[in-house]
């Protein structure tokens, strides 16, 4: 068997070792456009914090590929693919063959038009996040754009460092696509007293350039922001080059809860996949690392002969914000209609709100209780029925 | 494997489990450093790490801290690797994780480590009623059995991250 697995990051690597259980002779390659071994992108903000060293990032170190015996093709990108022939080819000219291939090329960050311009970054990749921290330490201004949970991390790094940011959120509210409106406003109130400046509802209009480079972000109602550097956290797209027109894509690319594509021998796992959720009643693309862990190790499995099924995507995030712990999952939005509503209660610092559809919980926003996050989500992942026993309101 | 049972409806919450780990991990007997926690109210009313074979805080760690140790079967925490980013409180479905300040580093990933250096959990040990169990597996298979069982597996250790 050929296998071939392009993307060496955590959902390329749980696939790796799902076809290696199953499969000791097999041919394995692997696919990356990094030349260095694979690092984990969520810890580029502790990076920043300086709570990470730099060689702490990676994931494997160049002796793991070795001891599974998997060929390495680091540095080297996959341009095209023929799944008649079962082909990939490489910017180089080679041209692999393969009986299965798993397609787990991630995500990219969102690249506003304005933002083309020196003196602004991304954090996507370990020399974006070097870049930031080199600025921060030299003393630099820094302005943050966007107010998810990247951003909001970054915010949270920078402070950690001693630097005191701009954080730029386009929505009304910071987090706004993971929290509920109760649970945005404690935690700007809280990111505000430690001293970041937060600014909802500001929408980047361009970058004021001087004669020593950035000097400000120009909203567009007009005010200026000075910075010298520009982070852009507008949140990520799959990427979808490699394989669009030969697979069904929509935002990813779409997979059953096997990982399989819509063509046969082609998988693909990760920040690119598109997979039902686990209600069955959509697909999502849902960057987050438990699932490119687990949709690689169910990649992996079936692709070398075994049977594992990908429950479904459960949206979910944690993160620590300056001491207070936030965890958010599952549906957030209540809609107006029969059966959805919320229950929530408020002791102090500590916030706790349920969506319940009919009898069942089926999302969750929890600061500064984060203890009832596991036993949640196990409640939601079997059916959501018996919440009210888990959480005292 | 190591892996511990449970059984709400024999504890008499005497509390001694609590107590005895506090004692085990260097406690100033006020329970902050006890790893396993009985409720008299919400849920569980028992939380304490089960060692999961396939254990889901392992595969929701970022930083590489979590791993199961395929030999002794015990899911452990490297806490110099843990960042406190919260991702294996989120997923343990036992609420077993907590977390604790490390002198100057914040709050750090917390659980059972299934009582190595001593060989089996002391807070099973010292179970009057049988709620707490060290359920099948422990002392069943030979040392020698999971070793071979575990070079099966992975033929060499990763540092951290995906791991199947």
């Amino acid at each position: 068997m050929n296998y071939v697995v392009v993307g060496s990051s955590a959902a390329g690597l749980s696939a790796i070792h799902a076809i290696r259980k199953l499969d000791p002779c097999g041919n394995i390659t692997v696919v990356d456009e990094e030349s260095r071994p694979a690092y984990s992108r969520v810890l580029l903000t502790h990076y920043i914090a300086g709570r990470v060293a730099e060689r702490d990032l990676f994931l494997v170190e160049e002796a793991f590929y070795r001891s599974y015996g998997v060929r390495t093709l680091l540095g080297v990108r996959a341009t095209g693919l023929d799944p008649g022939r079962r082909q990939l080819y490489l910017a180089d000219g080679r041209v692999l063959d393969y009986d299965s291939l798993l397609v787990a090329t991630g995500a990219r960050a969102v690249v506003p038009s304005w933002s083309r311009t020196g003196g602004v970054t991304g954090l996507r990749t370990r020399e974006d996040a070097v870049r930031i921290r080199n600025a921060a330490l030299a003393g630099r201004r820094v302005v943050i754009v966007g107010g998810g949970p990247v951003g909001v991390k970054l915010a949270c790094a920078l402070l950690e460092l001693g630097v005191t940011p701009t954080l730029l959120a386009s929505s009304p509210r910071i987090l706004s696509q993971v929290a509920d409106r109760e649970a945005s406003l404690m935690l700007e109130q809280h990111l505000l007293r430690h001293g970041v400046r937060v600014r909802c509802g500001a929408e980047v209009g361009e970058v004021a350039a001087g004669p020593r480079g950035t000097e400000g972000v120009v909203l567009s109602d007009g005010s200026t922001v000075p910075c010298q550097l520009l982070v852009v956290c507008k949140g990520v797209e799959p990427r979808t080059e490699l394989v669009a027109g030969h697979l069904a894509v929509r935002r990813g690319v779409l997979v059953d809860n096997g990982m399989r594509t819509s063509v046969p021998g082609v998988y693909a796992a990760g920040d690119v996949a598109e997979s039902p959720d686990i209600w069955g009643e959509g697909t999502r693309v849902s960057a987050i690392w438990p699932h490119a862990v687990k949709q690689g190790k169910v990649a992996g499995t079936n692709m070398a002969g075994g049977r594992d099924l990908f429950p479904g995507v459960l949206p979910r995030n944690a993160m620590d914000v300056l001491g207070m712990p936030f965890v958010s999952m599952g549906l957030l939005h209540v809609p107006a209609a029969a059966g959805w509503r919320s229950v929530s209660r408020r002791r102090g610092n500590s916030y706790l709100r349920l969506v319940i559809r009919g009898e069942s919980v089926v999302g969750a926003v929890l600061l500064g209780c984060p203890q009832l996050a596991g036993p949640i989500q196990a409640a939601i992942r079997k059916g959501g029925r018996g919440w009210e026993q888990l959480v005292p309101l | 494997m190591l892996s511990i049972g449970v059984d709400p409806a024999r504890c008499t919450r005497c509390r001694r489990c609590e107590a005895v780990c506090e004692m085990t991990h260097g406690g100033d007997g006020q329970g902050g450093r006890s790893r396993v926690r009985i409720r008299d109210s919400g849920w569980p009313p028992i939380s304490i790490c089960r060692h999961c074979e396939s254990a889901p805080c392992a595969d929701a760690c970022v930083s590489g801290a979590i791993r199961l140790d395929p030999v002794a079967g015990v899911v452990e925490i490297d806490v110099a690797r843990c960042v406190g980013c919260w991702s294996c409180v989120m997923e343990c479905p036992f609420a077993a994780i907590a977390m604790v300040d490390v002198a100057g580093q914040g709050a750090r990933a917390y659980k059972c480590d299934g009582c190595r250096e001593w060989g089996f959990p002391r807070c099973v040990a010292y179970c009057p009623t049988g709620a707490l169990r060290a359920g099948a597996g422990a002392g069943e298979m030979s040392g020698r059995v999971r070793r071979q069982r575990a070079a099966r597996v992975l033929p060499g250790r990763p540092t951290g991250g995906a791991r199947a």
